[in-house]
């Protein structure tokens, strides 16, 4: 994944986009054990803010350094990258505040675990529960900063609903 | 508790924290390691079983939905769906997302899937085990949804392809 994200730096510092962050399985596998997955959720912010957020300079970016569409994705060294603008005001701070990583040499960011959850809980799959629930248990998120989060963005209820279903009643 | 119940568990609790205090790198060749046996495993699963196409089963759904059906590139056995609906309290099941959009790979797609519920039937743990099953009855890997986030509702809303409702 080395060179996938060495090319995903390269478009950031091209100016394709302002500010981009691993999300999603990938994310979490950073705090937690890894997990069976076939994409790289790569939530990007828009410099500007184009009223209506495309993804295609970024396609045509990495098209013209030779990688191919697959599906909804871009096969990149290996990985199928999703590319989502982070249009939300969750996604955004998520991006915005996301943790600066060094990947074998290469400078990257994912987003906080903190962050994750939300996103999860918003999300609201059964894999996404599944993926909250292993926060829970792993203990590396910070309660507080959570609650923070879940407050800003209306989530508080949702938490609150999350926890009685999938945490009190084991 | 049984004592080997217990060891089991702080067996498991000790892996995944050895697990979790890999390296992020490390964590990634994990999981491309695992994303090379699935693949294989699909492509040979695939080679056997690709190209299923089939009509509506009796059975299941019903209506206007076997015109879609009819389109899905996974095959739909209506009896086992209603089957496994029928014990689960679901009272509707529904599919969307790539399976009935037209873009779906048999090797890297999931069939999303959104299952309703009767009123007062809310499962609990036991939901994350129904996955698997459903998987076994459609012949790929399912990802089983309860509900929709509110931001993803407005994109899929349009696409849901009922597969079961109770009469």
């Amino acid at each position: 994944m080395r060179e996938t994200l060495s090319e995903i730096h390269a478009l950031e510092q091209a100016g394709v986009f302002g500010r981009c962050a691993i999300g999603g399985a990938m994310g979490a596998t950073f705090y937690l054990e890894p997990v069976s997955t076939f994409d790289l959720d790569i939530f990007v912010l828009f410099d500007g803010a184009p009223l209506i957020p495309t993804l295609t300079p970024i396609h045509d970016f990495l098209k013209a350094r030779g990688h191919g569409v697959e599906g909804d994705a871009i096969l990149v060294h290996g990985w199928p990258v999703q590319f989502l603008p982070a249009e939300s005001p969750l996604l955004r701070e998520a991006v915005e505040r996301a943790r600066d990583i060094d990947f074998d040499g290469v400078p990257t960011r994912v987003m906080s675990a903190e962050h994750l959850m939300a996103i999860a809980l918003q999300t609201g799959r059964a894999k996404d529960f599944a993926r909250l629930v292993a926060f829970v248990e792993s203990g590396v998120a910070d309660a507080s900063t959570l609650a923070g989060i879940l407050e800003r963005h209306g989530l508080s209820g949702d938490w609150r609903t999350f926890e009685q279903r999938f945490l009190k009643a084991s | 508790m049984t004592p080997l119940m217990e060891q089991t568990l702080e067996q498991k609790r000790s892996r995944r924290l050895r697990l979790m205090a890999l390296p992020y790198p490390e964590k990634v060749r994990i999981v491309e390691r695992m994303q090379a046996a699935a693949r294989e495993i699909r492509s040979r699963s695939g080679g056997e079983e690709g190209g299923r196409r089939r009509p509506l089963a009796k059975g299941s759904g019903g209506g206007s939905s076997s015109v879609h059906f009819a389109r899905l590139p996974v095959e739909v056995d209506g009896d086992r769906i209603a089957g496994f609906c029928g014990s689960r309290g679901i009272r509707r099941m529904s599919l969307f997302g790539s399976v009935v959009r037209g873009d779906f790979d048999p090797v890297r797609s999931d069939v999303d899937v959104l299952v309703e519920f009767l009123p007062g039937r809310v499962p609990g743990w036991e939901f994350f085990g129904w996955a698997e099953e459903l998987e076994r009855i459609l012949g790929h890997k399912v990802d089983l949804n309860s509900r929709l986030g509110r931001h993803i509702t407005p994109h899929v809303e349009g696409e849901l392809v009922t597969i079961y409702e109770q009469a």
